[in-house]
């Protein structure tokens, strides 16, 4: 950041027009809707809503740095798009359920968590990401709420919100300490002085930026559903509607991801010895519990739910990496494996939310598709759905030619690329050799309960008459999502990986020292804004 | 280096030592001796009358987060209050320091603020809140 | 020169569109017009065929004497490129389309016989189901077939190759409903595979030796030039004496292909078995062109063999042995598309023994005789066809006799492909037959190792006179006698309709003049480069008419005929009464085919069946430990199910205690 311009700046609150666009959306549907009776009209507006949103995006400049607290750079702006579109899905898929209940409440929760969704993506201050992310959360707690008044309903959304409030307060008490070694909670400042590599203030400091670290990640690992963290999520996918589940699946997973990228590696080199460790750690106990457990599930809210645990741990390789890049040797490129990770949340979350459009798409308002089994035969009844769903199923589980093939292939190659500086970590690279078998070993593994599901549609006869009543507008958000799904993978996959990397290097807030700088910065008064 | 960590570890310890010293302690030291008496849940005050986890109505908690909301909105708005005309330690000084781009965006923030709440309070009062029926 | 490459592309590139449009639009669309795409398509690409054979014609005739032939590439794209595949050579496998005369010889006769069999086919395929199904295969053949003798590339040549194989195996298995066509499919294709392994293992070798797999040589971006096999510095300076063992498994393992795909000995089993195929498809490609297509690979490498000094022997002696095998069994078979089919084996063996012996004249006889061949053997299966057409599908030359009356124009044009193909002076078989007795004539009087050659020499000739006995044998049983007509046919015994009638008349013109072509063939061949090369030129004296030998083809020819026409008109009911030769142990072997489909059984059909039982166990147990492997997973899912309580609190739990764990880690690392 500039230490000359001005900490709050015209600049940057006009950086936030497509987001107060949003937030205006979800104002006005919240009032209009004790006005107006009308149940189907909300979503139209929330779809105009979002499309001037998209409109607003699309002529906003990305000059790269910070504007204030907002991050104006590369990758909050492809965050910022990717959180839109998925938006875009989400309005789709729940209009039928916010039509058949309280309308308004639903499409303005559903609004305020997009517009949540779309801050994290450009918080460049703890205070604002923080803030962002309860704005995520709190809506999220209205909708797992509103829709339904069964027990499991309520069981799960109370669920939710108790461990997410638990989660908040552990992110919270990082960001604390975050801000007690720096004396600062813009994340430019906190990155400059986290640099500051010299004896005196790493001694002075002791393991606080470790600590800080260690709870922001805790508390995020819970937005990513990462075990130990992903308890919750079984549970609460399957008491609530796949319209739900689908919003909890990839919502909170894509303001994880970017919160963990802007806050944890890019603004906290120091600590990036700690990350890496946290990180591999978590990767691995994620994708196994995720993908072990996943094979005993009947209930396909449920295995979609071990689905997301495990994709969370494939996303936390991506991550590791970027970690272990920022500690060297000379030549490592951090971007590579935090752009694999942030182009491997665009695949899962078009796959993911394209699976749960077709499912809730199966489905009628009445009564649910519950189970694997109920799917049976669904490729001789259903055909396009049925094709549909499995080409879902195929991009979870990294069959090329789809989406997800190139999400993982670009993770592991990112693990793989990791090298070891000389002398201190030098088993590093070894580390994440073991990294990438086991994460091969977990896609092999969870190849098996993907392709349970399609094997059940194509291989069983007919269970009984398919409903197919979910509606046209959950059909057309799965047909985005197939859209994407193929296109990321028939031709838009390598040039995207390269897009992303591009992004996330070109938006780091401090470039790596040089050494004439480096005697500089020791000297430097830790902060201006105190 | 455990300069700094070594406070905390004092302070974990003594937070834990501490309440398991609590507990302990009269259990150690004080006499004990079971009546009717003592058992109630309010050894010397008014004997409760029904069970503490009753019911009440739904619309205590509506009222009482109303209350809530503009409790909070007071904490805000206070201080941007009295901070506008100071030109010593309030907005000005800030725009001086080059904190802030200007005065105005002050301004504009704060009745967005109001403005939000006043939506907010639009829509309690057209879902009834306020009509206790 | 540019519409030369514009109509190599176009030949190929019509049957192509064809097959894609018929397979698109037969079943619903097209329907009982099916045919219209791949007769135009095909109809046109013969005319480019023989305005290309035309310009080429042109091209070479202008050239200066003593110049290295004419040949002219035209390259579409890259189909593949590894860079420093086997360094310093980069794998680089261009997608080129050639035209030298070789080339244009064959494309002319493959769209000339399918533009041919395709009208036929119109009036034979009538009324079947898969009406649309056979022109799309039809189509997707000629592509293949045309693609095959055009393409400048060995890797190239084998997916055609393989193509090609793919057109016969859906064509043999057309009536898939029938048993025995799905089984004869199966055999055809399987037996391919043997002969197409060691194809592809022919290519690998040439990879190794050369560093490429083109057939010319290509001029590189950065300038240099690499030298292609067929190349001109190997045709003019001889191949690098260094390679001469890899060379000799080189040329002996695209000789074992070329085996395989012309139904030579030990492969040739497959063959007589496709005739469960539609008679057209017998005719157009288990006849005149795909089985003709190794005659076409040893043609086009024939300097190579050459050079490798040891394989010209191989294909000689394999072809002359074939040659008189089949035409041995083709003397007791009753099933008149069978005797047809061991004639094609024991013809391709003819024309393998002209190619071995690798001189310019014994190419160009060869690949003389396999255009002549075409026509009359194309001609016989259709009248075969036709016979079967008019028979209600009997075709077994024991349930009908007496026919020349009830077929007139069947019966004529069926002696003219009989005379054709037994040798008859004037006719097309005679000339062709005539110049490769010839070739083997001259290499037994003249060059290396002359017995060899005798003893193929007088191989040949009572080849000749076995052919042409059971040619007429064949021929006196069907169309003389007591008239007699199977149950099948009904009271409707007639001459088929003249679309079918139509291209046997061309057909038998084609049979009947091509061989007055024989002098213009051979000296347009011999300009093709890889057939002008030194070392062919060398390696035997020029074409060349003998007389002695003319004389002696012709005594052999008629000692054959007068013999069928001894048995089969005047002591007929004698013959098949009389069981005792029937009954004599040399019948029964010839009858049985030699017992080869037996042999086969025992040796290679039930050991394989063996091991494959073997194989079987070996995949339960290995099956069985990955399945243990399978349940590793499962089993720690079980395990970290139970973690999944359900209750609030214990989640809770489970993230501080999560989160304890990292601190404590954390603070363990300091």
């Amino acid at each position: 950041m500039d230490p000359n311009a001005a900490y709050t700046s015209a600049a940057g609150v006009l950086q936030l027009i497509p987001e107060m666009i949003v937030v205006g959306g979800a104002v006005f549907v919240f009032v209009g809707g004790t006005f107006a009776k009308s149940k189907t009209a909300w979503s139209w507006v929330a779809a105009a809503g979002l499309a001037a949103a998209g409109l607003a995006l699309w002529t906003q400049k990305v000059p790269g740095g910070f504007a204030g607290p907002i991050a104006v750079d590369a990758l909050g702006y492809t965050l910022r798009w990717l959180v839109l579109l998925l938006g875009g899905v989400f309005v789709l898929a729940l209009a039928r359920p916010a039509a058949a209940g309280q309308a308004p409440e639903v499409t303005g929760s559903l609004l305020l968590a997009i517009a949540g969704g779309m801050i994290v993506s450009v918080s460049g201050e703890l205070v604002l990401l923080f803030v962002a992310l309860e704005t995520i959360s709190i809506p999220t707690y209205v909708l797992l709420y509103v829709g339904r008044k069964d027990s499991a309903s309520q069981e799960s959304a109370a669920k939710y919100f108790f461990l997410s409030i638990l989660s908040s307060a552990v992110t919270l008490y990082g960001f604390c300490f975050l801000y007690g070694v720096t004396g600062s909670t813009h994340l430019a400042e906190i990155a400059r002085v986290l640099q500051n590599t010299s004896v005196a203030a790493v001694a002075d400091w002791g393991p606080l930026p470790d600590l800080a670290l260690v709870l922001i990640f805790v508390g995020l690992a819970f937005k990513i559903a990462a075990a130990p963290f992903h308890f919750y999520a079984p549970d609460v996918y399957q008491g609530t509607t796949h319209e739900n589940a689908m919003l909890l699946a990839v919502l909170p997973k894509v303001a994880g991801i970017a919160a963990l990228i802007r806050v944890t590696t890019l603004a906290m080199p120091l600590a990036a010895g700690t990350g890496w460790r946290i990180a591999l750690f978590l990767a691995v106990v994620t994708m196994t519990v995720g993908n072990m457990t996943a094979l005993w599930q009947k209930n396909v809210r449920r295995l979609l739910a071990y689905s997301s645990i495990a994709h969370a741990g494939y996303l936390l390789i991506g991550l590791a990496a970027g970690f272990a890049a920022t500690l060297g040797p000379q030549g490592s490129r951090p971007e590579e494996g935090l752009g694999a990770s942030v182009f491997y949340l665009v695949v899962y979350a078009f796959s993911t939310a394209g699976a749960f459009a077709a499912l809730a798409y199966l489905g009628s308002p009445e009564r649910q598709v519950d189970t694997v089994a109920e799917l049976a035969g669904l490729g001789r009844t259903r055909p396009v759905s049925a094709a549909a769903l499995a080409v879902f199923m195929f991009s979870l589980a990294g069959v090329p030619p789809l989406a997800g093939f190139w999400g993982k292939l670009s993770l592991f190659l990112s693990a793989l690329d990791v090298r070891s500086s000389p002398g201190l970590g030098a088993s590093r690279q070894t580390w994440f050799i073991v990294l990438a078998v086991i994460g091969a070993l977990n896609a092999a593994v969870a190849a098996t309960y993907y392709l349970r599901v399609v094997a059940t549609m194509y291989f069983l006869p007919p269970a009984k008459e398919p409903r197919a009543e979910g509606g046209g507008a959950v059909r057309t958000a799965g047909g985005l999502c197939l859209v994407a799904v193929l296109l990321i993978g028939l031709l838009l996959g390598p040039m995207l990986i390269q897009a992303t990397q591009d992004a996330v290097q070109a938006s780091a807030p401090v470039p790596p020292p040089k050494p004439a700088q480096q005697a500089q910065i020791d000297g430097a008064p830790p902060s201006i804004v105190r | 280096m455990f300069d700094s960590a070594l406070p905390i570890l004092l302070f974990v310890l003594v937070a834990t030592l501490l309440p398991i010293g609590m507990l302990l302690g009269p259990r150690i030291l004080a006499p004990r001796r079971q009546t009717a008496v003592k058992a109630m849940p309010y050894e010397s005050g008014m004997d409760p009358i029904h069970d503490t986890r009753r019911r009440f109505d739904v619309r205590f908690h509506l009222l009482a987060i109303d209350f809530l909301v503009f409790d909070v909105e007071l904490l805000f708005l206070y201080p941007w209050a009295v901070a506008r005309g100071n030109a010593s330690s309030g907005v000005d000084r800030a725009v001086a320091a080059n904190l802030i781009d200007g005065r105005g965006i002050v301004f504009v923030g704060a009745m967005v603020f109001i403005g939000l709440l006043l939506a907010g309070f639009i829509y309690t009062w057209r879902k009834g809140v306020f009509e206790w029926r | 020169m540019y519409d030369l490459g514009y109509l190599m592309v176009l030949i190929p590139a019509l049957p192509l569109s064809a097959a894609v449009v018929t397979a698109a639009l037969g079943k619903r669309v097209l329907r009982e017009q099916s045919h219209w795409p791949a007769l135009a398509a095909v109809a046109a690409s013969f005319l480019a065929s023989a305005v290309l054979l035309y310009r080429v014609y042109e091209a070479s005739r202008s050239l200066p004497p003593g110049s290295t032939g004419f040949q002219q590439t035209v390259s579409l794209w890259n189909w593949a490129f590894i860079e420093g595949a086997r360094p310093p050579f980069d794998l680089a496998i261009n997608v080129t389309l050639r035209a030298d005369p070789l080339t244009a010889v064959m494309l002319v006769m493959v769209t000339l016989v399918s533009t041919i069999v395709i009208i036929y086919s119109i009036g034979y395929m009538r009324g079947d189901e898969g009406y649309w199904r056979f022109f799309a295969y039809v189509s997707l053949f000629v592509f293949s077939m045309t693609m095959l003798v055009s393409v400048s590339n060995f890797a190239l040549l084998y997916v055609f190759w393989e193509a090609v194989g793919v057109c016969s195996y859906l064509l043999i298995g057309f009536w898939f409903h029938k048993p025995e066509a799905a089984a004869a499919g199966k055999k055809a294709f399987l037996v391919n595979r043997i002969g197409d392994f060691g194809f592809a293992l022919g290519v690998f070798l040439l990879w190794q030796i050369f560093g490429t797999l083109n057939f010319e040589s290509v001029t590189q971006p950065d300038g240099t030039v690499v030298q292609g096999i067929l190349g001109e510095q190997y045709l003019q300076q001889g191949y690098p004496a260094g390679s001469s063992t890899l060379l000799v498994a080189a040329c002996l393992l695209l000789f074992a292909g070329a085996c395989g795909k012309s139904a030579q000995f030990p492969l040739h089993v497959w063959l007589p078995d496709a005739m469960e195929g539609p008679t057209p498809v017998s005719a157009l490609i288990h006849a005149a062109t795909m089985v003709t297509a190794g005659v076409y690979l040893v043609a086009r490498c024939a300097p190579l063999f050459l050079a490798s000094q040891v394989a010209p022997y191989v294909v000689a002696a394999i072809g002359g042995f074939t040659a008189i095998l089949a035409a041995l069994i083709a003397l007791t078979q009753t099933d008149l598309k069978r005797v047809l089919a061991y004639s094609t084996v024991s013809q391709l063996g003819y024309m393998f023994l002209s190619l071995g012996t690798c001189s310019l004249a014994g190419v160009t006889a060869g690949m003389f005789h396999l255009f002549t061949h075409a026509f009359f053997k194309a001609l016989l299966f259709l009248g075969a066809g036709s016979v079967m057409h008019a028979m209600g599908g009997a075709i077994d030359m024991r349930d009908f006799s007496g026919l020349r009356r009830v077929m007139p124009r069947t019966h004529v044009t069926f002696l003219v492909g009989c005379l054709a193909l037994a040798g008859v002076v004037p006719l097309s078989g005679f000339w062709s037959k005539d110049a490769i007795l010839g070739a083997l004539h001259d290499r037994a009087h003249e060059g290396l190792d002359p017995w060899i050659f005798h003893v193929l020499y007088y191989l040949g000739l009572v080849t000749a006179v076995l052919t042409a006995f059971y040619t007429f044998r064949a021929f006196f049983r069907t169309f003389y006698g007591p008239e007699r007509v199977p149950a099948e046919a009904g009271h409707h015994a007639h001459e088929s309709p003249s679309v079918m009638t139509l291209p046997l008349v061309v057909l038998a013109i084609g049979a009947a003049a091509a061989g007055g072509l024989q002098w213009w063939f051979a000296d347009f061949l011999g300009r093709t480069p890889s057939l002008s090369a030194p070392a062919m030129k060398a390696a035997g004296p020029a074409v060349g008419f003998h007389w002695d030998v003319a004389l002696l083809s012709t005594v052999a020819a008629a000692a054959g005929i007068g013999l069928a026409a001894a048995l089969y008109l005047k002591w007929r009911s004698s013959i098949e009464s009389s069981a005792a030769i029937y009954q004599s142990p040399l019948y029964r072997v010839s009858w049985r085919k030699f017992y080869f489909d037996e042999v086969y059984l025992l040796t290679v059909v039930w050991p394989l069946r063996a091991v494959g039982y073997i194989c079987f166990f070996l995949d339960f147990m290995i099956d069985n430990l990955v399945n243990l492997c399978g349940w590793i997973p499962r089993g720690l899912g079980i395990v970290l199910r139970p973690l999944q309580v359900g209750l609030l609190p214990f989640y809770a739990l489970a993230m501080v205690l999560g989160l304890l764990v990292l601190i404590g880690s954390l603070l363990s690392w300091y």
